[in-house]
């Protein structure tokens, strides 16, 4: 299996399995998806960005405005509707 | 004359008789011997006394006899070869050894008697062909060494016996089978390569050459391939790339999701063709999966899903950061 890691100006925006980014080993992919399970907790205004490094670094965005879709919604989606 | 001559002390008186001797050649008395004698001449002087043997009273004659000399010629002695005949001789073989004539080592120091069975014999030939030969045995040997080289040979090879360059060259192109390739000839050979022989175009697990394939699709419509993929942060954007180009189906479900538990989660599926949420645009797809959810394009073998809105902040059903989505396209 490939694993990969894909960079935009020295973040890690995100990894994967498959074609893609920048291929690393499954040690790394794994490393680097323990980083990610232990992000620190994003507030309405705040999150935090991966840098190459693997150390956090938080910044300041808009609050979102839409939530998850829940199973109604899904279905509608699944069977081609609006789910608004 | 007979004279007696003599003295006698006063008062002694003359007794017994006296007898004159015979005079020699006078014809008188006594017992006289002849004596012979013979001499050899030599380069010395002899000369011998004699005397009358026991019982003679003188010697009456000597006759004297001198050997002739031998006749000749002073000088130089001279002689005659005459002819030597023919003779038998018995001989015991006494043998003084030169090397590497008598088997067994060499034998130093003295004259030696050999056997015959210790002796080398006979004249053995040999022709040079790279190989230990045993000439153990043999008085003699002669070596031949067909043929000699030199530096301008360097690299030539034998064909049917003729030294020859190697000027051929032989391409190699790998089967499925093992091939030989006699090189005598060949200078060179080359194995075709194929830039194509990697792991993403060999099926996974399969060795070929030595490079494990990783391809998991089915290479054809009906196939399914899978990845995932874990944004670190919301996007608003991002694309997944499948291994061959896909014209029907993509989905993107979130790990764990479940309907039964009508958990949040995020499920894209579009469906190109019949039903409502993707058409087809001539190679680039384009689906709309409701007011305010996004888009999903396509292109080559390129799957983009963008959210709605004109930035992060604004768009609704963004990738969501620390989730896992699991992707398939068939």
């Amino acid at each position: 299996m490939r694993y990969y890691k894909q960079i935009e100006s020295d973040y890690i925006i995100a990894i994967g399995t498959g074609l893609g980014g920048t291929e690393i080993t499954e040690v790394e992919y794994n490393e680097i998806l323990t980083v990610i399970r232990n992000k620190p907790q994003a507030t309405a205004t705040t999150d935090y960005r991966l840098k190459t490094d693997l150390t956090w670094e938080e910044y300041e965005h808009d609050p979102d405005p839409d939530p998850e879709p829940d199973a109604e919604e899904i279905l509608s989606i699944l069977l081609g509707g609006d789910p608004e | 004359m007979n004279q007696l001559i003599g003295y006698l002390s006063e008062g002694e008186q003359l007794k017994g008789s006296l007898t004159i001797p015979q005079k020699i050649g006078g014809g008188g008395g006594g017992t006289l011997e002849t004596i012979t004698k013979t001499y050899t001449p030599t380069t010395s002087q002899q000369t011998e006394q004699i005397t009358p043997s026991s019982g003679y009273d003188g010697i009456a004659e000597v006759d004297v006899t001198v050997d002739a000399m031998p006749t000749g010629t002073e000088g130089t002695p001279t002689a005659t070869k005459g002819t030597v005949s023919n003779h038998s001789v018995n001989v015991t073989p006494s043998v003084t050894n030169v090397a590497g004539y008598i088997a067994g080592g060499t034998k130093t120091g003295t004259a030696v008697t050999v056997s015959a069975s210790e002796l080398d014999s006979g004249t053995k030939s040999i022709t040079a062909n790279g190989n230990n030969q045993d000439v153990v045995g043999y008085a003699a040997v002669d070596v031949a060494v067909p043929n000699s080289y030199s530096a301008a040979d360097e690299g030539k090879v034998v064909d049917n016996g003729a030294l020859v360059a190697q000027t051929a060259h032989a391409d190699v192109t790998p089967t499925t089978s093992d091939q030989t390739i006699d090189t005598t000839l060949n200078n060179s050979l080359k194995v075709k390569g194929d830039a194509d022989l990697v792991a993403a175009n060999i099926k996974k697990d399969v060795e070929i050459f030595g490079v494990t394939g990783s391809y998991e699709g089915g290479g054809g419509s009906g196939s399914i391939e899978h990845g995932t993929f874990t944004p670190t942060e919301r996007l608003k954007s991002h694309t997944i790339t499948t291994e061959q180009e896909k014209s029907n189906f993509v989905v993107f479900a979130k790990e764990g999701f479940s309907f039964s538990l009508g958990t949040a989660a995020m499920i894209l599926m579009i469906y190109q063709g019949s039903y409502g949420v993707g058409t087809n645009n001539g190679g680039t797809s384009t689906g709309t999966l409701g007011s305010g959810q996004g888009t999903l394009t396509k292109s080559g073998n390129n799957f983009t899903y963008e959210a709605a809105g004109t930035t992060l902040g604004s768009s609704t059903r963004a990738w969501q950061a620390g989730v896992t989505y699991h992707w398939f396209a068939w």
